[in-house]
């Protein structure tokens, strides 16, 4: 449960100095956002066969294991760091998954891309310049945000927007996916806009 | 559908179309202007810019929100400081390149990002960035200038000058790839001698085919202008390494990939210096890794980091040399141990072996650099630039080619294989003596003596690698990897063991808490309840087929049974003195058997039940028997009677469960409501109330000293901890994943609690932390009930799937003593000691007082074996005492001054010590006055006997003086620290000695008799106030002021691993004889309590087998 009063910074500080209940507190509010991490991630390295709930279970008993391993300060590095966490893993899943296949190549590869998070953590650190406002201390980070704003949406239009906007999937896949008419998706990703935006701002 | 819906979806259609084709325009760069745009749907603009809103903040969160295989050719787009990334170059072992535009100067740069900084040591990035500066001021044409050094957000980078062009490792790459002939590597005829450098090989060079020429050979170059090219290379990078080196730096990481050609052919150096951040690190993938290290020196590649200066880079420049003529690394294996033993053993055949084109000169040049040995290589880079320089002018070079003897050498050095069998050895000797007479047999002896060393040294480095890997993978929790990794190092037969106190460590880390021990499918269709006897040698179960069984509380092997029936039995519990036992079932009924006839004896009706009976619980006095039901109602019963005392319905619904508090005076209840009550067990009258917010409670128990309440609930898993005595709500454990917590257990120590769920898992809980210390799937269904053994070694769980399981737990791979605390004053532990058998650890506190505590249990021994203890007491710290332990008597001399360090022989029999005037004197004890040794020309903190009790080594301010004890002559001075010596260690063999400093927080190693440095080891982020070698002399142990042991490995002088549990200063340490257990005294947490900490290493227990 997300506590606003306590300020994300102060909770990591807290569970840092490993106050009682402070890391469950921490990492709890982390909950919807490993969520949408593990379901893009099983999405793309294991085509969805994998209930993300084990994963997250994981992560989290690994991120409470080895919390005092942690040496960053703010939100940003936490959810890199728990990221990774959970991209090893996916990594493990997968490798046990792909076993007898694991001499494909192209799988290793896509393995080695999605441990590789360096590059990419280059790219996804670096907002666009433009307009990126200096965000408050207190603020958490957007990707959080979205994550448990997509929480609170219903399924379908939570599932919606993860297809569309997150995995970037054309409409006809979508559409296949979700066994609807195009037409019938395309509205419901309106719908699912127009319900996102008062969430997101609750957050902020 | 009516109109207004029509039209609504039409809206959302007309809106969709407008959102995908704003997004479309956007992806292509073409984004039209936010307010122009929306003034072209007037009728859609609120709309609009709702949907807008969501998409734009989309866009910005999704970087970190989504963790799938990124597009390909996904650009890195932003500006990182005073540059704008333009786009990726490559990816190396230490990260990424990218092409950048530096803002502020308008020029091009190349970018070379750290992988995240959060994952880095602090001293890490101090030392990256210090290299990176030292880099920064080396100006040479040849080597590529940094110019910036900085973090932004978070991320390390660095700039430097970017360079058109590609490395040499891209370079070979393509000479491989391409389906390149011998001809296609004749390069473009030369027009002008002058423009050799540039024109010739310059990259497109290569994909000229000459269509004339057939490709018959393998390709390798054979052109002498290439040969004249790799010898312009090998000179520019040997002027650049030159250059670096008259400055102190070292590349430490030439290779291929770090030797850049630009378009006009020009050669360039880059990444000076880093290398070392990066191995120490550990942050680059295996196969990087391999990459780097088949271009290492031998004394880089086994770490022998004392050995490794500029010389270095001058074997990598030529193993790089070999490679670009032969176009085959000089060094290569399949994995990390094949290619450090090529290192250490082989010769790399000669150059012209594979390639017969090659010069003589330079494959004589190149093996010159490619010397094992440092000092057989060139002395400086500038010399090896002249000695291609002369190549290349067709002038003789200095390097010789080698003699027979050097031959002969490494002829054997490559073939050690053979020499092993004396039969060969001898055929070689005789061989040899013909030829050339003893000495060269003694040189091969010396050679074979070299060999078996070598070897020795690679197995112990291998193994010190090992530990370092295995430990980084618990770290990160990777479990599997470890077994492999220590697997590898079980000695075999003839080998020797070279296994420390950090394998067996790390073998009873790696092994997890809780491990499934047996099982067995007990009950149809759900096991409910399993519970121990008290004597904790039988388990009972009962579950949904009304038959209650007995098992062996170690094996599972069946009892016995007893038929019941109650329809379901929901709950058993045994007598405290294991004659009867109760059961609960759906009957609405409780029957209570006689166990030695396995009868029922009698059957209890609750009055005005209405429902099944849920649960029931027997007081741990045996006088009271209760039993709660579905309809919300709680009975009590005397015992002894079968009287019905007390009924009750509180009103909350559902009782899920109750137990009583171990002193038999509260029962407390779990129930639908989740107001947990707290009742009088004889009354039923209500004494308190506790309340779980997160709905139906499920489960209580009380921790068996009565001072923790702990109850389950059935949403959001959730397990609250009560501290009774204050009545506070003490920790919230985010139990089983959103279902509810069926069961809770305390062990009967209260360290631990487990607790069954929904969720199919078995859990474990630290108590005082509330760390989860052990998640696993328990049953193929709900976890019903779980239940801690007696003995505190076991866990018994039932499950939906009818199956009762048992599961070890491990013990605690780690224990704490408190050995005193103090209201007023500070107290720590600055002396332990283990017996010889290594059941008992003596301890010494710095107010004089000695203890002894069994090693295993943490408890205080029963007896004191004989072990003399000498402690210095009184405040004044005048008087000494010697007391042998298992008596009480003790030897007391008063001293005239103050007493600042103490020591006792190995056999007990003499005391050194070191007073403020600063002397040292040698007391035999009981024999009189002591001796005065010597004086001493600094204050001494610390002293210590060599292990054969005839020299002590003490401390005079910084350095410190080996003493004979006969004549207190000084044998020998070590000095290198520089400030006050704060500890003192011999290794057990006294080869070795440790010392710690003060303020250069650094441990030096120094070899004895001849007093000379070996290792300084700087590592720890504060003082070092205790060192302590492990009986095998392999491992060395540093404790810290802020509480952390360091291990090292002594032949390496590397760190293998941290252990932080140690809850406040360390002042001394102690391996047990055995070498498997570690332990550290100091303070505790805070300065008023004195602590040890005892870390066990897997079998330190012998008697549980384990």
């Amino acid at each position: 449960m997300m506590d606003n009063r306590v300020g994300i910074n102060d909770l990591i500080r807290q569970a840092c100095r490993h106050e009682p209940g402070a890391l469950g507190r921490l990492l709890e509010s982390y909950r919807h956002y490993l969520k949408l991490l593990a379901r893009t991630g099983i999405d793309a390295s294991l085509q969805g066969k994998a209930d993300p709930s084990d994963l997250v279970q994981e992560t989290f008993l690994k991120a409470h294991q080895y919390f005092g391993q942690f040496r960053g300060r703010s939100e940003a590095e936490l959810i890199v760091w728990l990221w990774r966490i959970l991209a090893r893993n996916l990594a493990d899943l997968t490798r046990r998954y792909y076993r007898t296949e694991s001499r494909r190549a192209s799988r290793e590869r896509s393995l080695e891309q999605l441990l590789d998070t360096s590059s990419q953590t280059l790219n996804h650190l670096l907002a666009d310049a433009a307009g990126a406002p200096h965000v408050s201390v207190q603020r958490r980070e957007l990707s959080v945000v979205l994550a448990n704003a997509l929480a609170e949406l219903s399924g379908e239009h939570r599932e919606v927007i993860i297809l569309r906007s997150l995995e970037e999937r054309a409409w006809p896949e979508v559409a296949r996916r979700m066994e609807r008419s195009i037409g019938a998706v395309r509205m419901l990703w309106v719908r699912a806009l127009k319900r996102l935006r008062p969430l997101i701002e609750n957050q902020l | 559908m009516n109109e207004r819906s029509v039209s609504a979806v039409n809206r959302e259609a007309r809106l969709a179309e407008i959102l995908d084709a704003y997004l479309a325009a956007q992806e292509n760069g073409a984004a039209p202007d936010m307010d122009e745009f929306l003034a072209c749907y007037p009728d859609l603009a609120g709309e609009l810019q709702e949907c807008l809103a969501s998409l734009t903040f989309i866009r910005r969160a999704r970087k970190l929100a989504v963790a799938g295989a990124p597009h390909e050719g996904e650009p890195a787009r932003g500006v990182l400081g005073d540059f704008r990334i333009l786009r990726e170059i490559g990816k190396g072992g230490m990260g990424v390149v990218y092409e950048a535009e530096q803002l502020s100067l308008c020029r091009r740069v190349a970018l070379k990002v750290l992988p995240f900084a959060a994952t880095m040591n602090p001293r890490h990035l101090q030392r990256f960035h210090n290299e990176a500066r030292a880099a920064a001021c080396l100006h040479h044409p040849h080597i590529v200038p940094v110019y910036f050094v900085g973090c932004e957000r978070g991320v390390h980078f660095y700039a430097m000058q970017f360079i058109d062009g590609q490395s040499l490792e891209g370079f070979l790459r393509r000479l491989h790839d391409t389906a390149a002939t011998a001809a296609t590597l004749v390069a473009a005829p030369v027009r002008n001698r002058d423009q050799l450098r540039p024109l010739s090989v310059a990259p497109d060079a290569m994909t000229v085919v000459d269509s004339r020429a057939k490709a018959t050979t393998p390709a390798v170059p054979q052109d002498a202008a290439y040969f004249r090219q790799v010898a312009e290379w090998g000179i520019a990078a040997a002027e650049a390494l030159e250059h670096a080196h008259s400055l102190g730096i070292v590349h430490r990481d030439i290779k291929p990939g770090n030797l850049l050609i630009d378009a006009v052919g020009r050669l360039w150096v880059t990444d000076f210096g880093l290398a070392r951040t990066v191995n120490d690190s550990r942050l680059t993938l295996t196969g990087d890794l391999l990459g780097t290290l088949r271009y290492m020196s031998p004394e880089q590649a086994l770490a022998k980091h004392g050995l490794v200066d500029h010389r270095t880079d001058i074997y990598s420049l030529g193993a790089t040399l070999y490679e670009l003529l032969t176009l085959r690394p000089a060094i290569d294996g399949l994995d990390r141990e094949e290619v450090l033993k090529k290192i250490a053993f082989e010769e790399a055949a000669g150059a012209r072996q594979l390639n017969r084109a090659v010069p003589v000169e330079l494959e004589t040049i190149v093996s010159k650099a490619m010397s094992k040995e440092p000092a057989e290589r060139y002395a400086t880079a500038k010399e090896m630039a002249e000695d291609l320089r002369r190549f290349l002018d067709h002038k003789p070079i200095r390097a010789r080619r080698l003699s027979l003897l050097q031959r002969m050498r490494k002829w054997a050095q490559r073939n050690t294989a053979v020499i092993w069998t004396a039969a060969a050895f001898l055929m070689l000797a005789a061989a040899v003596l013909a030829a050339g007479g003893l000495w060269h047999v003694l040189q091969i002896q010396a050679t074979l003596a070299e060999v078996r060393q070598r070897e020795r040294e690679i197995r112990q480095h291998l193994y010190a690698q090992d530990i370092m890997v295995a430990w980084q993978a618990l770290r990160e929790g990777e479990q599997e990897r470890i077994r492999g990794l220590l697997d590898r190092h079980v000695p075999e037969a003839g080998q020797e063991d070279l296994r420390g106190f950090e394998w067996y460590y790390l073998q009873r880390r790696s092994r997890g808490l809780l491990h499934e021990a047996a099982r067995v499918t007990a009950h149809e269709g759900g096991a409910y309840c399993v519970t121990y006897s008290p004597d904790g040698r039988t388990l009972a179960s009962a579950g949904k087929d009304a038959v209650i069984r007995f098992w062996d509380a170690r094996t599972l092997h069946p009892r016995g049974e007893l038929h019941s029936g109650q329809g379901e039995v929901n709950e058993v519990a045994f007598t405290p003195d294991g004659k009867s036992l109760a059961s609960a079932g759906d009957d609405r009924t409780v029957w209570l058997w006689d166990l030695p006839t396995a009868r029922q004896r009698a059957i209890l009706r609750p009055k005005g039940c209405r429902d099944e009976l849920s649960t029931l619980a027997i007081s741990p006095d045996g006088k009271v028997l209760a039993a709660g039901g579905k309809d919300g109602g709680i009975w009590s019963w005397d015992l002894a009677s079968g009287k019905l005392q007390a009924a009750r319905n509180p009103g909350g619904g559902w009782i899920f469960y109750l137990t009583f508090a171990p002193d038999s005076r509260l029962l407390a209840i779990a129930n639908h409501d989740g107001r947990g009550v707290l009742l009088d067990p004889i009354t039923l009258r209500e004494r308190g109330q506790f309340q779980h917010p997160h709905g139906p409670m499920h489960c209580v128990a009380f921790s068996h000293d009565n001072r923790t309440l702990a109850a389950g609930s059935a949403r959001g898993g959730r397990i609250l901890l009560w501290d009774l005595t204050e009545r506070v709500q003490r920790i919230d454990l985010s139990g089983h994943e959103s279902s509810a917590t069926r069961s809770l257990s305390f062990s009967p120590d209260d360290t631990l609690l487990v607790s069954g769920g929904d969720d199919w898992r078995v859990r474990l809980w630290d108590v005082r932390s509330g760390d989860l210390r052990a998640s696993i799937q328990g049953h193929a269904g709900r976890v019903w009930s779980t239940a801690f053994a007696p003995d505190g070694e076991g866990v018994a769980s039932a499950g939906q799937d009818g199956d009762v399981k048992l599961w070890h737990v491990h013990g605690d791979d780690r224990r704490t003593i408190r050995v005193a605390s103090a209201a007023e004053k500070e107290v720590a532990v600055d002396w332990v000691t283990f017996a010889p058998d290594g059941q008992t650890l003596f301890t010494r506190t710095t107010n004089g007082e000695p203890g002894c505590w069994n090693t295993l249990s943490g408890r205080r021994a029963a007896l004191a074996p004989a072990c003399r203890l000498v402690t210095v007491a009184g405040d004044d710290k005048r008087d000494l005492r010697v007391q042998v332990l298992s008596d009480a008597a003790a030897q007391v001399y008063r001293h005239a001054r103050p007493i600042s360090a103490v020591a006792i022989s190995p056999d007990g029999e003499r005391v050194a010590f070191a007073d403020d005037s600063p002397t040292v004197w040698l007391w035999e004890v009981g024999a009189g006055q002591p001796r005065e040794l010597s004086r001493l020309s600094g204050v001494c903190k610390c002293l210590a006997f060599a292990p054969d009790g005839r020299t002590i080594a003490v401390a005079a301010a910084a350095r410190v003086l080996l003493l004979d004890i006969v004549q207190g002559q000084s044998l020998a001075v070590l000095s290198g620290h520089s400030k006050v010596v704060l500890s003192i260690a011999f290794s057990p063999d006294g080869r070795l000695l440790a010392t710690s400093g003060r303020e250069d927080n650094t441990v030096r190693i120094w070899e004895l008799p001849s007093g000379r440095e070996r290792y300084c080891l700087w590592k720890h982020r504060t003082m070092v106030h205790a060192v302590a070698f492990s009986p095998d002399g392999r491992t060395l142990a540093s404790g810290t002021k802020a509480g952390e042991v360091i291990l090292w490995d002594v032949a390496g002088g590397q760190e293998l691993m941290r252990l932080e549990d140690h809850g406040g200063e360390i002042l001394t340490l102690a391996f047990s004889p055995n070498g498997k257990i570690l332990a550290a005294g100091g303070h505790g947490t805070d300065a008023k309590s004195a602590e040890v900490t005892l870390w066990y290493g897997d079998e330190a227990r012998p008697d549980l087998g384990l």
